[in-house]
């Protein structure tokens, strides 16, 4: 009874979301219809607008640390409202799971999940479900 | 016997001032009562499931051939000139101000979000807010307001209103020249002759149309209309938020995310 009152307040709540002039087209730069993950350390997180950014660097095959840069799907005012903080995430490990960049090599990705390695913590960035809007 | 005269007293000021305000006009004001079912937050309901790319962009390609969504107006039917035809060859996404320098989008496109009308006398504010930018205007109505001098060119330009019968007629001049000034997703660009019209008609007390009649002779054969229906979303106003777009962060997401190169030595 409670998950159902809860699963109704989830639906009422998304369609309160206002619509938003969105800054530019997420599939236009990253490809939506692919999934990937990266496992890593946050090294970064900037809550701003258009869309938050966080660092991540993963180590590549020879334990090379490469920057993998996250653009959350949502702004700085989201992310507050959120409860995010920088300091929860800086340092931490966390598996990264979203759509990549469609520059040919690129080390960036529009997010999506995150989970953090210790504790099992889920964050969602934007564009899943219990989510922030998408901006 | 001085209560009594001061009885007496109380009931003649209360008589005379109860005959005064018989002898008063009832408190009309035809602009407040015009004004008034405008008021409040509207919403466009142009939306897509996920908040994004509310359409296409009438099969309009960009940089690397992808095709081009969420404009905000059917600009497949935009009566481009030979020039606009060309600057759209021209141009390319890595100069858009909107997204590489944080620059507020303009009008027409930005009417295309929620909107909110508060009035003063003399005056309406508009407020249009969206990530990440909360555009306010001042719409100077019946021929109040400041008077530019010839030249004096503003981004949102200068808005003037007026009603025409029960409609709201917004007419804004003054803009300046706008990379993506007729519509930031096909980065379209407006002119300093670019002049909007917006007519706003009630169609109930919760429903309303927004007729838009675009008018470039730099970039338009001729004048372009379309229309859109907003919902009352109630009168309180704008949901608020920290709108400070960070430029930075926005050419990264161009530099690591957009694999357009239109113009690789000026990456």
């Amino acid at each position: 009874m409670k998950l159902r009152f809860l699963a109704a307040l989830v639906v009422i709540s998304a369609g309160l979301v206002l619509p938003a002039r969105a800054h530019h087209s997420f599939n236009t730069f990253f490809d939506m219809s692919r999934t990937i993950e990266i496992e890593g350390v946050v090294t970064s997180f900037r809550l701003v607008s258009p869309h938050s950014e966080m660092l991540v660097d993963v180590p590549d095959a020879g334990g090379k640390a490469v920057t993998w840069r996250i653009t959350a799907r949502t702004g700085a005012t989201n992310a507050k409202r959120e409860g995010w903080k920088p300091e929860d995430f800086i340092g931490k490990q966390v598996k990264v799971e979203g759509n990549p960049t469609r520059r040919v090599g690129g080390t960036a990705m529009a997010a999506g999940v995150v989970t953090f390695v210790d504790g099992g913590r889920v964050v969602c960035l934007g564009g899943c479900p219990g989510g922030p809007p998408v901006e | 016997m001085p209560g009594t005269r001061r009885t007496t007293c109380a009931t003649v000021v209360a008589l005379a001032l109860a005959g005064m305000a018989a002898s008063l006009p009832a408190q009309t004001n035809e602009e407040f009562d015009k004004i008034f079912p405008f008021l409040g937050q509207w919403d466009p309901h142009i939306s897509s499931p996920d908040g994004q790319d509310r359409g296409s962009c009438g099969g309009y390609t960009g940089d690397y051939g992808e095709k081009l969504v969420n404009c905000t107006m059917p600009v497949g039917r935009l009566p481009l000139n030979s020039r606009a035809e060309a600057w759209l060859r021209y141009v390319d996404q890595l100069q858009s101000p909107t997204q590489a320098d944080c620059a507020q989008i303009a009008f027409p496109a930005v009417l295309g979000d929620v909107l909110f009308i508060a009035a003063y006398p003399g005056r309406l504010v508009m407020e249009h807010p969206s990530n990440p930018w909360h555009i306010t205007r001042t719409v100077w109505m019946n021929g109040t307001g400041p008077q530019p001098l010839p030249g004096e060119l503003f981004q949102h330009g200068l808005s003037r209103g007026r009603f025409d019968g029960n409609d709201l007629v917004i007419e804004t001049t003054n803009f300046t020249f706008d990379p993506d000034g007729i519509d930031d997703h096909l980065h379209l660009a407006s002119s300093v002759r670019k002049k909007v019209t917006e007519r706003y008609q009630l169609i109930d007390d919760n429903n309303m149309r927004l007729v838009i009649t675009l008018e470039d002779p730099t970039f338009l054969t001729r004048p372009f209309t379309y229309a859109f229906v907003f919902t009352k979303a109630g009168s309180d106003g704008p949901r608020q938020g920290w709108r400070n777009c960070d430029a930075e962060s926005a050419r990264r997401e161009q530099e690591y995310a957009y694999p357009g190169d239109k113009y690789p030595d000026a990456r």
